[in-house]
């Protein structure tokens, strides 16, 4: 399922490095050489042992490029990987079978949920399945008070007896993580060192390691699920990496983190608890690439099911502590993606007979929307960008599969003759709607933080993308779109454009006045000492933050540590705190919470991709067709992406086919390609 | 489709209206979050009590967040009574109000509420509502047992006007915090509230740029006419007819009978009229309910039922009416005491409510959660040198089973329906002056039932300084106030509130009774579990082995509870003796019976502890 013609084996310069991004349904391919020629190439996951979907698709792969066997991945000298192992095996529940051990008398905190469920007036919604069972809790007898000092001591033979009974349960897997460990980790490291003594080859988590952070129900959750997940990406590691050098392969692996950075074998397998947003998270890097110095990006994902969207200030992407996975708390940054139902799969419903509605239901691959034909009669996104002439049945994937045009007319037909609409109103009401949703999920990662989306550049990547952008872009009132070549396997490029990033923490807490700076300053000292001896990391770039607040709130602000000095530290949390929730407080006491360190250190890029000079568009011009543009049908022409060449300039409306999605010009928009192929849109709003 | 603003013919269009109504529930999102992530109190940012809307320039409300849930229903009977006080709102103003005979529910929730304009005409407005840690008066974090009046709870704020035209009336605000002891809670708490304000309004500001009025005119009714289709349908599922029942409440005075709320709800055409006609005449106590707590209490009920996706707006409002008789708990007179409203007596609604309509929709109706009686308290803390008002949300009640479901764990009170969120334990020490002891789920605390009533806890506590205020606003610590089990399942052991003193022996706490804690004293809560469902002798006799592998179901309660015989060691169900057992019991009499008969055992064995505390 090559895209792109091959253009044989001897035309590839060394170096060679490779993305792969394996999702749900496939997994994507990135090719790019040292020249900056690349090629992207799609294959079929296989979920129940993804390191083989990855072995075939790389062997595909190299045959369609006219590579002889073998050969191919013997001559790629980086693979980076995106995997959604970590995930799906949480999700599923198929993790190792993991024991914890934490302070007597709180064992339950880690499946107590803060008391929370998530939907009031659901009575029938089933309580989550406990993240450990109560009967592989092991209760430790030690306590260290709020301020670090141990008022109750560790006995280390209870805690023999304590790990002996887990192991007799059969754990392969361990995690540990008491009371305000993050203030004094000791109690913590007798327990693990009594765990290794036992249990030689049981994986290990210990909290003070995982994310030495005030928040006794976040820290334990988060420990536990990198303790359950740990043995599971292990294996698969092993896997892959042994499968990889059987072929041949001498090159470097890396694994894409949640936070938007790659590790090292060796660092993943501390922390796999990172590998929770592996394949998502590569999509903002990719976008940063392409944005360059834009002071605020904000970077979109349509996929099949979902939309990913992000935001990148002044070149850093934002990240949280705030995530959930399958309903379990992880706390260790990631990248903010916010997520939300919305795809080319999502179906159309009108609610009560009276109110259109789009998603968050999805059509998935199967039965898929109407006009794959593969029996789904619902009527979904897809079918409306085909009603409404977005999207050539005979040009889908390169042409390798029609869509049935019938099908999706009379499924979108169902939904909207109760709500006395076309066929046509119909499509645009679910292309409109979808539209708004996504729009609405860019206003939770801006609008919600106090930032205005107009003043971003919008990068829209996956399948889907880009025959939204334009429209998502004007109703946030957003006039700059870029849509990237690689839009389509954005994240499968973004891996290999991605550094290495590994975050650090302290708990410091006391107010924020003069001589406090000494102790931020021995904090960072030490992050930092840590951040060097890390294994994968060369020369590195240090980036320091505060979580700062009022004291006597709950919740901190993260703000950027410029100078190292209470005064000003004070006057830059309380601007940040009144832009994003409308007020400050400038009499009231500040206080510090943590020290963050945040690291980057380099990896070897490849080239831009470049394209050559564009010959004038009239030679793209494939088919005049009618499409639906501002509120009626009208003939419009459609030109062939992969033959415009750089600096082709084109007015909306119009529509540019690629193998794997097709831009939307909307007549508002101005087009131009620029020397990597991308798309930029300039919104005449 | 370029969007612009239409000017003259407008063409109203579904889906426009779904961006809009879209946009209104967002707005009132992004005021939730901001209170929840900037709130000084704990009883805002960690507990989550508080309530976001948007209102139209008729009174409608048009899109709420409800964290808590007791307080979803309350807003529009504040409106009413601020539009009604004031008709001159302008731009820029903002208006305070707590007087739970003006509107509002009880003393400690202040809400605050900001007029929108657009092109110089009132338009929407923006509120929230949140529990203050303190706004003057005796009360501990608001709750004040000993209060005989409303004057005894605080400060009363019928609609006052805050801001005028975007500048703040400070002969107002320092009224309001020079009346109140915890002043730095309260003022970064109004704060946020204000700023919340702000926020809503100017996101409804880019709303009303981008869309003509008229479309948003169209939208709102759309979404209201849609949602009340929902609610009429949520309601239709009860078959037409009357359903009634009776709900004590835990008061203190023991020369009183407990006080019972009684109620009538009357299905017909897809509306739900509640009547509480019959109901005890107000209690000398802050047991009492205000009006707009009891219509908001009887609204949850109904939704906590049949509400899963019904939104919260004018639309479902509409489909249910309340009548309270003046005078009685539910709708207490001026100067009645009411602030342990909306947790005592919004229980008693919402279990009156579901043991009504058990027979009608028993597969839909949850069994009684476990009752609140967490502690209240404050004080000062030598440690951080600052004052603290908690609310140990740590004791929740566990939930009620029901057809198909165990009950929730750790998830009350019944009138946050899961909203609240336990405290951090360790945020908690390092604000308060307590060291915990225990936090965990305590066993054998769910009711029996073939789907067992969820977990209560066990909350253990030592205090680290002198006079710190105490109170356990809650109930069923008695046998009258128990929970109780639907479909045949048994009510949850009774909650027990310890303290022991140092070197002194241990007393039995009752709930609504001020207490002194002083340094080294320890309060232990036992908090109940909620009702089981159904026939416990029908359960799975796996599941019963699984709860006793977790040590949540002790084998001895697998035995006699539930007639399944466990072997400890070899962790399997003894098939035999299990199938002897539950003939046995079987042949002992009917569900009902064995249930009279458990929930009898529970109440002596309270007895039993009662004299042991008493010798």
């Amino acid at each position: 399922m090559a895209n792109r013609p091959a253009i044989g084996a001897a035309n590839w310069r060394e170096p060679l490095y490779l993305g792969v991004d394996v999702g749900g349904t496939f997994s994507d391919f990135f090719l790019v050489e040292r020249g900056g020629r690349s090629s992207t190439f799609k294959h079929f996951s296989t979920p129940d042992d993804p390191s083989q979907g990855v072995l075939e698709g790389l062997r595909a792969m190299g045959a369609s490029l006219g590579f002889a066997e073998h050969d191919f991945i013997r001559r790629i000298a980086r693979i980076v990987h995106g995997t959604t192992i970590a995930t799906n095996a949480l999700i599923t529940g198929r993790t190792a079978k993991t024991g914890f051990l934490t302070t007597a008398g709180f064992r339950d905190i880690a499946n107590m949920r803060r008391g929370l469920r998530p939907s009031p007036f659901d009575g029938k919604l089933r309580p989550p399945a406990p993240l450990v069972p109560r009967h592989l809790i092991a209760e430790v007898d030690e306590r260290v008070d709020c301020e670090g000092a141990v008022v109750r001591e560790l006995d280390r033979e209870s805690v023999k007896a304590a790990v002996e009974r887990l192991l007799a349960e059969g754990v392969e897997s361990l995690a540990v993580s008491l009371l305000f460990s993050f203030l004094n980790p000791a109690h913590e490291q007798i327990v693990a060192e009594v765990v290794r003594d036992a249990a030689k080859k049981a994986y290990l988590s210990t909290s003070h390691e995982v994310l030495p952070q005030i928040g006794a129900y976040e820290r334990h959750c988060t420990t536990i699920i990198n303790a359950k997940v740990g043995p599971v990406i292990d294996g698969y590691l092993e896997k892959l990496s042994t499968a990889l050098a059987r072929e041949g392969f001498a090159g470097e692996l890396y694994i894409m983190q949640s936070n938007g950075g790659v590790g090292s074998l060796a660092s993943i397998r501390r922390t796999p608890v990172n590998t929770l947003l592996s394949g998502p998270a590569a999509g903002p890097t990719a976008a940063g690439v392409f944005a360059g110095k834009h002071p605020g990006v904000l970077v979109g994902d349509m996929g099949g099911t979902s939309f990913e969207v992000s935001l990148i200030q002044r070149g850093v992407v934002s990240l949280t502590n705030e995530r959930e996975v399958g309903g379990y708390r992880v706390a260790t940054p990631g990248l903010r993606i916010h997520s939300i139902g919305a795809g080319g799969g999502s179906i159309a419903w009108a609610e009560e007979g009276k109110i259109l509605r789009v998603g968050p239901a999805s059509a998935g691959a199967l039965p898929g929307p109407a006009c794959y034909g593969k029996g789904g009669n619902k009527a979904t996104v897809t079918d409306a960008q085909l009603v409404l002439g977005y999207l050539n049945p005979g040009a889908f994937l390169g042409g390798r599969f029609r869509l049935n045009p019938d099908l999706a007319a009379s499924a979108v037909s169902a939904v909207g003759a109760p709500l006395g609409l076309s066929v046509e109103e119909t499509a645009a009401g679910i292309y409109r709607i979808v539209n708004a949703n996504m729009a609405g999920a860019i206003r939770v990662v801006t609008i919600q933080e106090g930032i205005d989306p107009r003043d971003h550049l919008l990068v829209m990547g996956g399948g889907a993308g880009p025959i939204h952008a334009a429209e998502i872009a004007a109703e946030l009132g957003i006039r700059d779109v870029l849509i990237p070549r690689v839009g389509a396997v954005m994240c499968a490029y973004g891996m290999l454009m991605a550094d290495f990033h590994h975050h650090y923490i302290r708990s410091l807490i006391r107010p924020l006045r003069n001589g406090v700076e000494a102790e931020i300053r021995r904090a960072l000292d030490e992050m930092t000492k840590e951040a060097r001896n890390r294994s994968d990391a060369g020369a590195l770039s240090l980036r320091p933050t505060l979580d700062v607040r009022y004291t006597g709130q709950f919740h901190e602000v993260e703000i950027p540590l410029a100078d190292l000095d209470a005064k000003k530290i004070t006057a830059a949390f309380h601007a940040r705190h009144e832009s994003l929730y409308g007020y400050a407080d400038p009499a009231g006491e500040v206080e510090l919470v943590n020290v963050r360190l945040h690291s980057t250190a380099g990896t070897k890029k490849p080239a831009r991709i470049r394209i050559g000079k564009d010959g004038g568009v009239k030679k793209s011009f494939k088919e005049t067709r009618k499409v639906f543009f501002a509120g009626k049908f009208a003939a419009a022409p459609v030109y062939d992406g992969a033959t415009l060449g750089a600096g082709a300039r084109l007015q909306g409306p119009c529509v540019v086919e690629y193998p794997d999605t097709a831009v939307v010009v909307q007549p508002y928009c101005r087009a131009q390609l620029d020397g990597g192929g991308n798309f930029r849109l300039a919104l005449g709003l | 489709m370029k969007p612009s603003k239409r000017k003259a013919r407008i063409k109203f269009d579904p889906i426009v209206a779904s961006v809009i109504t879209a946009k209104l529930a967002n707005i009132t999102r992004e005021m939730g979050e901001t209170m929840l992530r900037t709130s000084r109190s704990p009883i805002f940012s960690e507990s989550r009590d508080f309530v976001t809307a948007v209102f139209d320039s008729r009174n409608r409300l048009i899109a709420q967040s409800t964290y808590i849930p007791v307080l979803l229903g309350s807003l529009p009977c504040a409106m009413d009574a601020v539009t009604a006080r004031y008709r001159d709102a302008c731009e820029g103003d903002l208006f305070l109000l707590n007087d739970p005979y003006v509107g509002n529910t009880h003393i400690p929730d202040l809400t605050v509420l900001k007029p929108v304009f657009n092109s110089g005409k009132l338009t929407f407005w923006v509120v929230n509502k949140g529990h203050h840690a303190d706004l003057g008066g005796a009360g501990i974090a608001g709750y004040n047992p000993d209060a005989r009046t409303v004057f005894d709870e605080g400060l009363r704020l019928p609609p006052t006007r805050l801001f005028s035209r975007d500048k703040r009336i400070d002969e107002v605000w320092n009224l309001l915090l020079s009346n109140v002891r915890n002043r730095e809670l309260v003022q970064g708490d109004l704060l946020c509230q204000i700023g919340a304000t702000r926020l809503g309004e100017l996101a409804l500001h880019q709303l009303l740029e981008r869309y003509d009025h008229r479309e948003v005119e169209h939208a709102i009714a759309l979404e209201l006419e849609a949602t009340r289709t929902q609610m009429e349908k949520a309601i239709a599922l009860i078959p037409d007819g009357s359903y009634s029942a009776e709900r004590p409440l835990d008061f203190r005075d023991p020369s009183l009978p407990q006080p019972r709320i009684r109620l009538k709800i009357t299905v017909k055409n897809k509306h739900a009229a509640f009547d509480y006609f019959g109901t005890d005449a107000e209690v000398p106590g802050f047991l009492n309910s205000s009006y707009a707590n009891t219509v908001s209490s009887s609204w949850q009920a109904l939704l906590g039922a049949l509400g899963k996706d019904v939104r919260m707006n004018h639309g479902s409002y509409e489909a249910i009416s309340v009548a309270a008789p003046e005078g009685t708990l539910v709708n207490a007179r001026d100067p009645a005491p009411t602030t342990a409203c909306t947790v005592v007596t919004c229980a008693a609604i919402v279990e009156a409510t579901w043991l009504a309509l058990a027979d009608a929709i028993p597969d839909r109706i949850q069994a009684c959660w476990g009752k609140w009686c967490g502690p209240h308290t404050e004080g000062f803390n030598p440690r951080t040198r600052r004052r603290f008002v908690s609310i140990h949300h740590f004791c929740k009640g566990g939930g009620g089973a029901t057809e198909g479901i165990d009950g929730w764990n750790h998830v009350g009170p019944i009138s946050s329906m899961g909203g609240a969120r336990a405290p951090d334990p360790e945020r908690h020490e390092m604000t308060c002056p307590y060291f915990l002891e225990a936090y965990e789920y305590l066993r054998d605390s769910g009711g029996p039932g073939k789907w067992r009533g969820g977990l209560g806890v066990r909350y253990r506590f030592r205090v680290l300084t002198d006079n710190v205020q105490f109170v356990a606003a809650g109930g069923g610590l008695r046998p009258e106030t128990a929970t109780f089990g639907t479909a045949g399942g048994c009510a949850a052991p009774l909650s027990i509130l310890m303290l022991e003193r140092t070197g002194g022996a241990s007393e039995r706490l009752d709930v609504n009774r001020r207490y002194v804690l002083n340094h080294g004293d320890v309060v232990e809560i036992l908090a109940n579990g909620g009702g089981g469902f159904g026939d416990p002798l029908a359960r799975d006799p796996e599941a019963v082995l699984k709860d006793v592998i977790d040590g949540i179901v002790s084998a001895e309660s697998a035995r006699r509870d539930y007639g399944v015989a466990v072997e400890t060691t070899s962790r399997i169900v003894d098939r035999a003796e299990t199938a002897r057992l539950r003939s046995g019991a079987k042949n002992n009499g009917s569900a009902e019976k064995r249930k009279a008969e458990f929930n009898q055992r529970e109440r002596e064995i309270t007895t039993e502890e009662e004299n042991n505390a008493k010798a």
